[in-house]
C-alpha cells in the first residue's frame, strides 16, 4: 500500500472538491471561490483558474464527464462553467427559483442535466433548454420537509437520492422529457417513472438525520449514513410502498460519518467528522466494519514501538506543562485530515470496475487520495 | 432598525408544516400500569442485588411511549439502580450489553445527569458514563444527541 497523496492547498476549510474525468484538473471551493489546479505533476499543482461570481459561501462543486463544471452557494444561486479554448471558463446562471441556500450539487452521469439540493425544502433538477439558450430548473417538492444535505445519481440518469435533515434518504426520479430517453419496463425501484415519483424513503434506525446518500455501482443498492454515526444500507424490492427486502444498519463507535460511496457492489467507504475512512464490508444478509484506512490508533503503535530513553525522558518532561505553539508535532493529530473530512469521491478503479483510490477533501484544507 | 433577521419568514408559508412531531418516530405507547409493573420488577431485583438483570431489563425495553410524568418516576428508579450497583461490576455490566441496549444506558445516564435526583448522585452517574464510553466509544453518545425517542 503506497503512502497516500496529500494536497494542502491553504488552511480555509474545502467544502467540495472534484477531480476532472481525466484526472488532470481539480476544482476545489474555497469560501466565496472555486480554485481550478491542474494537479498532472501532483507534487506541484498548478493554480490554473479561480471561478469568482459567487459572492457567499460555496457548497458544492461538480465536473461533469464533459468537463463542464457546476458550482452552487449560500447566494442561492448555481452557475454552470463552460471551458473555453484558452483556459478560462464562461459562467452561466442557472434559474433555480429557490429562497434559501443551495447545499449541494451532482451532475447526471451523462452530463446533460444536474440536480441542486436546498435548503428551501427542494431539489432543483436543471437542464439545458435549446430555445432559450439557458440552464433552467424543475422542483421536486413533495414530501421533502427539510433541508437537503446531499444529492447522489443513479447510473440510470433518472432516480436521484436524497439525503434530508427530517432524517429521511429518499428517491425521486429527476426524469425530464425530451432530455431523458423513457425507462424501460419494471426495475427494483419501480415501474413507472413520471417527474417528482417518489420511489423510496427510508429513515436510519436511530433516527439522526442524513448527511450522504449512495447507489451501488449497478444502482441496485442504497446507502446513506446519519449524524447517528449508522450506515444504513438498503435493498430495494420494487420501489415506494414495496417493503425493501432488507434494510441493514451498522451503528458504529466512531463519529458521525458525513459521506459515503459504494467501493463496488459489497464494499462501502465511509468518513466523517472521525476524521479517518472506514470501510464497510456486507451483502443482503448482514454488512460489517471491516476496517479503517490511516487509522490513528495504528500509526499509535508505530511510534511506541521505537520508544528510547530519549522519548521517555521528553514524556516525563511533558507532564503539567501547557502546550505551546501550533509547530510542536505532538499538537497535531494521529490521522491525515486534522479535521471533518466533509467529501469523498472515487478516484481511480480497477479491472472490474471497483474502486481502487479515492480521493477526499477536509475542513482542515487538505484533499488526499487514498488506496482502498 | 427593526430586528428583520428574527422575523419568521416561514410562518406564512402554507407549505411550512415540519412540526416536531413529525421528526419523532413512531413509538409503542407505554401504560402508567405496565410502568408500575416494571418499576415493582426492577425493585425486587434491586433488593436481590441482581443488578446485571436489572440494567438488562431497563436497556431492554426503554419507555419510549410513556408521557413525561411517567417518565421521571421510572428515572427515578433507574438512578437507584445505577447508585446501587457496585462500581467494580460497571464495565462488566456495558460489556453484556448488546449495541442497542448500550444506547438506551446511555440516554438514561444523559436524562439522569439533567435531572434533580442525578444531580445528587452525580459522582455515580459520572463513574458510570466514564466506564461505558472507554467499552463503547462516542457512538452512542451521538446516538444520544440526535435519536429524538426519549426515555
Amino acid at each position: 500500500m503506497s503512502t497516500p497523496q496529500v494536497f494542502q492547498f491553504s488552511h480555509t476549510p474545502v467544502h467540495s472538491h472534484c477531480f476532472s474525468q481525466d484526472r488532470q484538473t481539480l476544482a476545489i471551493t474555497k469560501e466565496t471561490e472555486v480554485e481550478i489546479y491542474n494537479v498532472s505533476n501532483p507534487s506541484k499543482p498548478q493554480l490554473i483558474a479561480v471561478l469568482k461570481d459567487h459572492d457567499k459561501t460555496v457548497t458544492a462543486v461538480d465536473i461533469s464527464i464533459h468537463g463542464r463544471i457546476v458550482t452552487c452557494s449560500q447566494d442561492r444561486n448555481a452557475i454552470v462553467w463552460e471551458p473555453l479554448s484558452d483556459g478560462t471558463y464562461k459562467p452561466t446562471l442557472v434559474l433555480l427559483r429557490i429562497n434559501r441556500s443551495a447545499t449541494s450539487v451532482k451532475w447526471a452521469p451523462n452530463g446533460f442535466k444536474f440536480a441542486v439540493g436546498s435548503s428551501a425544502r427542494v431539489i432543483a433538477v436543471c437542464y439545458f433548454e435549446q430555445e432559450n439558450d439557458w440552464w433552467i430548473s424543475k422542483h421536486i417538492k413533495k414530501p421533502i420537509r427539510s433541508t437537503i444535505l446531499s444529492i447522489e445519481w443513479h447510473p440510470n440518469n433518472i432516480l436521484l437520492a436524497a439525503g434530508s435533515s427530517d432524517g429521511h434518504a429518499r428517491v425521486f426520479s429527476g426524469f425530464i422529457k425530451g432530455i431523458d430517453n423513457k425507462p424501460s419496463g419494471a426495475s427494483l425501484w419501480g415501474e413507472k417513472f413520471p417527474f417528482n415519483t417518489l420511489c423510496g424513503d427510508f429513515i436510519s434506525s436511530c433516527g439522526g438525520w442524513v448527511h450522504d446518500v449512495a447507489f451501488s455501482p449497478s444502482g441496485d443498492v442504497l446507502a446513506f449514513v446519519a449524524h447517528d454515526s449508522t450506515v444504513t444500507v438498503v435493498y430495494p424490492n420494487g420501489g415506494e410502498g414495496v417493503a425493501p427486502k432488507s434494510i441493514l444498519s451498522v451503528s458504529t463507535s466512531h463519529l458521525p460519518f458525513t459521506s459515503v460511496f459504494f467501493a463496488d457492489e459489497n464494499t462501502l467507504v465511509a468518513a466523517g467528522h472521525n476524521r479517518f475512512p472506514v470501510v464497510f464490508q456486507g451483502d443482503e444478509t448482514e454488512w460489517l466494519e471491516v476496517h479503517s484506512i490511516d487509522d490513528p490508533k495504528k500509526s499509535v503503535a508505530q511510534g511506541s514501538t521505537e520508544t528510547t530513553a530519549l522519548n521517555m525522558f521528553k514524556q516525563l518532561d511533558l507532564k503539567g506543562a501547557v502546550q505551546t505553539g501550533a509547530s510542536s508535532s505532538s499538537s497535531s493529530l494521529n490521522t491525515i485530515h486534522q479535521n471533518t473530512i466533509t467529501q469523498l469521491r472515487p478516484y481511480a478503479f480497477g479491472s472490474k470496475g471497483e474502486v481502487t483510490k479515492f480521493s477526499s477533501s477536509g475542513i482542515d484544507g487538505k484533499v488526499v487520495i487514498f488506496d482502498i | 432598525m427593526e430586528d428583520w433577521r428574527r422575523i419568521d419568514i416561514d410562518a406564512l408559508d402554507p407549505e411550512n408544516n415540519l412540526t416536531l412531531e413529525d421528526l419523532i418516530p413512531e413509538v409503542e405507547p407505554v401504560s402508567q400500569a405496565e410502568l408500575q409493573q416494571r418499576v415493582t420488577n426492577l425493585r425486587t431485583l434491586m433488593s436481590k442485588g441482581a443488578s446485571k438483570d436489572a440494567i438488562s431489563l431497563i436497556t431492554e425495553q426503554p419507555p419510549y411511549g410513556a408521557d413525561a410524568e411517567g417518565k421521571e418516576q421510572y428515572l427515578n428508579t433507574v438512578i437507584d439502580v445505577l447508585t446501587s450497583t457496585k462500581q467494580t461490576e460497571i464495565t462488566q455490566i456495558v460489556e453484556s450489553l448488546s449495541l442497542e441496549q448500550q444506547n438506551v444506558l446511555f440516554k438514561f445516564l444523559y436524562k439522569g445527569m439533567a435531572s434533580q435526583k442525578g444531580q445528587q448522585q452525580g459522582g455515580v452517574l459520572l463513574a458510570w458514563f466514564e466506564k461505558s464510553v472507554e467499552i463503547t466509544g462516542l457512538g452512542p453518545v451521538v446516538r444520544y444527541l440526535s435519536d429524538r425517542r426519549t426515555v
